[in-house]
């Protein structure tokens, strides 16, 4: 399974699935499948994505489960 | 493939709910048709009725049910990868379930001449059989879109 954080960074960006959708040239329940796990995007759409997104798509993509915000926020907490 | 759902679209329960109605109206006609102990003479008179019954059933699923079947009948071009990929799913779904079905078909229709429960299998009987062959063929791959598709909306 290929793990994302689409649903961050749309919230982030303030954008919906159907302006991704659009931007990448899928029907926007493809997204709501890549972020929901269901289905794993092509290299060609995942870069896409990335691109979009302006991120290096290690970065959006992952085949490890991304940490999550709260996780991140303490440890910048307790690191200083 | 547009992508917008239609506010009229069925939701996944109903959908099935239709399918089930549908295929098990093939099935029931089929049975009725094959044993050939109908008076043949009102034999076209209910074959009309049934068809005008199925008639009237195809075009309220067209409409309620409409982007699966353009999901199932769209040239490639027209779909994104992940419809793409689970159109070849569902392709490779109706394959066999519909080799499977023919072959039980054929095998219950052995049976049942054996046992002589059909007595007479004419061109009304062939004529049924071969059309309920088409029908199916031709619709199951839009038909098992329609039975796995579980829509996201758009948020």
């Amino acid at each position: 399974m290929i793990h994302n954080r689409l649903n961050v960074l749309r919230a982030e960006r303030g954008i919906s699935r159907k302006d991704l959708a659009d931007a990448v040239g899928v029907n926007f329940q493809t997204v709501g499948y890549i972020e929901r796990g269901d289905y794993s995007p092509s290299l060609d759409l995942a870069l896409k994505i990335a691109a979009h997104f302006g991120l290096p798509v290690e970065m959006v993509f992952s085949l490890k489960p991304f940490e999550t915000l709260t996780s991140q926020l303490m440890k910048a907490k307790g690191g200083g | 493939m547009s992508s917008a759902s239609s506010t009229r679209e069925l939701g996944r329960g109903s959908r099935r709910a239709v399918i089930l109605f549908v295929y098990g109206g093939y099935a029931a006609v089929a049975c009725v048709v094959a044993s050939g102990k109908l008076d043949g003479s009102i034999l076209p008179s209910i074959q009309a009725v049934v068809a005008g019954i199925l008639a009237w059933v195809g075009v309220w699923i067209l409409s309620r049910m409409s982007r699966h079947w353009r999901w199932g009948q769209a040239p490639d071009a027209m779909l994104d990868e992940r419809e793409v990929a689970t159109r070849y799913r569902a392709y490779y779904l109706a394959y066999v379930l519909y080799n499977s079905c023919v072959f039980l078909s054929l095998v219950a229709l052995s049976f049942f001449i054996d046992l002589k429960y059909i007595t007479s299998f004419g061109y009304p009987q062939v004529s049924a059989l071969l059309w309920g062959v088409f029908l199916v063929g031709w619709t199951l791959p839009s038909t098992i879109l329609a039975w796995i598709d579980r829509p996201i909306g758009d948020d």
